[in-house]
């Protein structure tokens, strides 16, 4: 049997693979394809301090190899999360890492303090690069910022921190840094590029908001790139997501040093994609005869 | 609920513009009830990337047909897809249309919304079945239909089946005789058209039930792509549609 168990702080994975913000539904959308228990963890839509009721329709437009989306952070609000997700995942033998988002870091640290004290959460994720709220992308895109959220969020809470990272800063390395300095316990990599399309037939762009967030296979080589140079420069634990779609995408990050990853898109066009991802992983290190999935990270030649 | 690497059994021109798919599923054939649609990748490459929502439109033993119309990338594909060759399938997907066993049945379809008609009127009586379409090209034959001649109604915008003009209009003309105690609608189409409907079905104290279109990304209301805002609030067209009754509906 391979050994799958991930450890990041004090917290252990029973397998790298988790499933990215707002691409596996608020609660138990895919529960009728598969046990969450599969999973190594469940990252949630971004939840905010107040319901949000997100941009107009059109929200999505398929595009080469993957999609626009302009959601706008449709979500309930931190009370309705705490009442009706949390008590769905206490009985689901699965991480469950909440994504959490504000407009300032005062609003950041509100989002996160109710979960502060919530056993079933096992680590928060910062959602500082939302590409289709005002405001969102500026978070990671600045690290003076980026840090300001990051402090005022680990003042409310020991869990763990992922702060996920924009790929449209100058310097991601160097975001990831400040962040890292400023209490985060990883990064996650990355959250959607901007990109918008256009209806021909209608002379419209394709979506209500104009631009939205490039995401799926497209943008694969792109997360691969920054996951690889922050994992080179600072050796800090990094979730990866951008693209992966196949447990050979998973592993190629996995090879790079990815220490969790995340199905993102991919659960659109395949409701089995993390659980076939587990079983891929799995089979490809005993294939390998490699005993760990630690034995193989960041195994890359150069 | 399961995603199933699905067999073609059939996959065939029933009319100039309409082709007939079969699956063949026993999952899906024994769970589907008319309304319900299925994600379908017509392809294993990423392009096309997403799935594409398609109605079921009859159920023969362990066989699932969908009809479709070539309009764009998806469906070019899925046109070149040969018997015996597999897709990604998912389902079924959605609300279901609730049977109305004792009311006196009107179907009133545009265009490829009248796939999911066809299956619910293979099942329920029937008074009459509205089909709008472009042109004669865009009609099935009674064969596919499987709805007797004296209940079907046809209109053509352009006048080369039919009656010429809009089916909105032949149904503001039947529903003026309509007892809305008596009577409840079902209607699948272009929006234009079934605002049209509602809003005299509205007019007329007329119950009934509408299968709403949206592009979608996941089909199972865990992307919120599909919204829609109705009287419930805002909702996911693919998990919480896309069959809702007229009273939801804002139009
Ligand atoms: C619940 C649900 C059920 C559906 N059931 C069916 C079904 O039973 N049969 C079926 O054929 N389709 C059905 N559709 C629509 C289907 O999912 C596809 O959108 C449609 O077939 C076009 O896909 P495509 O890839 O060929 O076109 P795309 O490449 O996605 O679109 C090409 C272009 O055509 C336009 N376009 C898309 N659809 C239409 C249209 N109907 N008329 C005019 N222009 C259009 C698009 O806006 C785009 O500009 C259903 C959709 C939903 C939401
Ligand atoms: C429809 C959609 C909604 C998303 N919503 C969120 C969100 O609420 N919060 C967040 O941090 N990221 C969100 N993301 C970004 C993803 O979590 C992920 O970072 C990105 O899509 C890249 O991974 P992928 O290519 O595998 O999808 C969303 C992505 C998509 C496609
Ligand atoms: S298509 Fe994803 S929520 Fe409806």
């Amino acid at each position: 049997m391979v050994e799958l168990t991930t450890k990041i702080g004090d917290l252990v994975f029973k397998n790298p693979v988790t499933v990215a913000s707002g691409t596996f539904g608020v609660k138990d959308e895919f529960a009728p394809y598969f046990d969450y228990a599969l999973m190594g963890g469940v990252i949630t839509k971004t939840v905010t301090t107040k319901p949000r009721e997100g941009n107009a329709m059109p929200r999505i437009c398929e595009t080469s190899a993957g999609m626009l989306n302009a959601i706008g952070l449709q979500n309930k609000g931190v009370e309705a999360f705490l009442k009706d997700v949390i008590p769905y995942f206490r009985s689901i033998d699965t991480h469950l890492i909440v994504n959490v988002a504000g407009k300032s870091a005062e609003e950041f640290a509100e989002a996160a303090r109710p979960f502060s004290g919530e056993a079933t959460v096992k680590a928060l994720e910062l959602n500082l690069s939302c590409p289709n709220v005002s405001g969102g992308l500026d978070f990671s895109k600045n690290a003076l910022e980026a840090k300001k959220v990051i402090r005022a969020v680990r003042a409310v809470t020991t869990k763990l921190l992922f702060a996920k990272l924009t790929p449209e800063a100058e310097n991601v390395v160097s975001i990831a840094e400040a962040v890292m300095e400023a209490g985060a316990d990883g990064v996650s990599l990355i959250n959607t590029l901007v990109g918008m399309a256009v209806n021909l037939r209608e002379k419209r762009p394709s979506l209500a908001n104009i631009t939205g967030g490039l995401s799926g296979p497209a943008i694969k080589p792109i997360a691969m790139r920054h996951v690889f140079e922050v994992k080179r420069k600072l050796r800090v634990p990094v979730i990866a997501m951008g693209g992966i779609t196949t447990a050979k995408d998973a592993l190629e990050f996995l090879l790079v040093g990815a220490d969790l990853i995340s199905v993102g898109t991919a659960n659109f066009i395949n409701p089995m994609a993390a659980p076939e991802i587990v079983q891929g992983i799995r089979e490809y290190l005993e294939k390998e005869g490699v005993k760990s999935v630690g034995d193989f990270r960041g195994t890359l030649k150069l | 609920m399961r995603k199933e690497r699905i067999e073609v059994v059939e996959n065939v021109g029933v009319s100039q513009s309409f082709y007939r798919l079969t699956l063949r599923s026993s999952f899906i054939a024994d769970r589907s009830r008319p309304g319900h649609f299925l994600q379908m990748r017509v392809s294993e490459s990423y392009d096309p990337f997403l799935a594409r929502p398609m109605s079921i439109c009859r159920v023969r033993r362990d066989l699932v047909d969908i009809l479709y119309i070539v309009v764009g990338a998806g469906t070019r594909v899925l046109s070149s897809i040969k018997p015996g060759m597999k897709l990604d399938v998912w389902g079924p997907l959605g609300t279901i249309f609730t049977p109305m066993p004792k009311k006196k049945l009107i179907y009133v379809s545009g265009g490829v919304g009248v796939a999911p008609m066809i299956f619910l009127a293979s099942q329920m009586p029937v008074e009459a079945f509205l089909f709008g379409v472009r042109t004669a090209a865009d009609l099935l034959p009674l064969s596919e239909l499987g709805i007797d001649k004296s209940r079907l109604h046809v209109s053509s915008n352009d006048g080369s089946v039919g009656e010429k003009g809009y089916i909105t209009d032949v149904f503001d003309r039947l529903a003026k005789n309509m007892n809305p105690r008596e009577y409840f609608v079902y209607t699948c189409g272009p929006d234009p058209m079934m605002r049209l409907i509602v809003k005299t079905a509205k007019e007329k104290g007329l119950s009934g039930e509408a299968s709403m279109e949206e592009v979608m990304a996941c089909g199972v209301g865990a992307c919120l792509g599909c919204v829609m805002d109705t009287k419930r609030g805002r909702i996911t067209v693919c998990h919480e549609g896309p069959v809702l009754p007229f009273d939801v509906l804002t139009w």
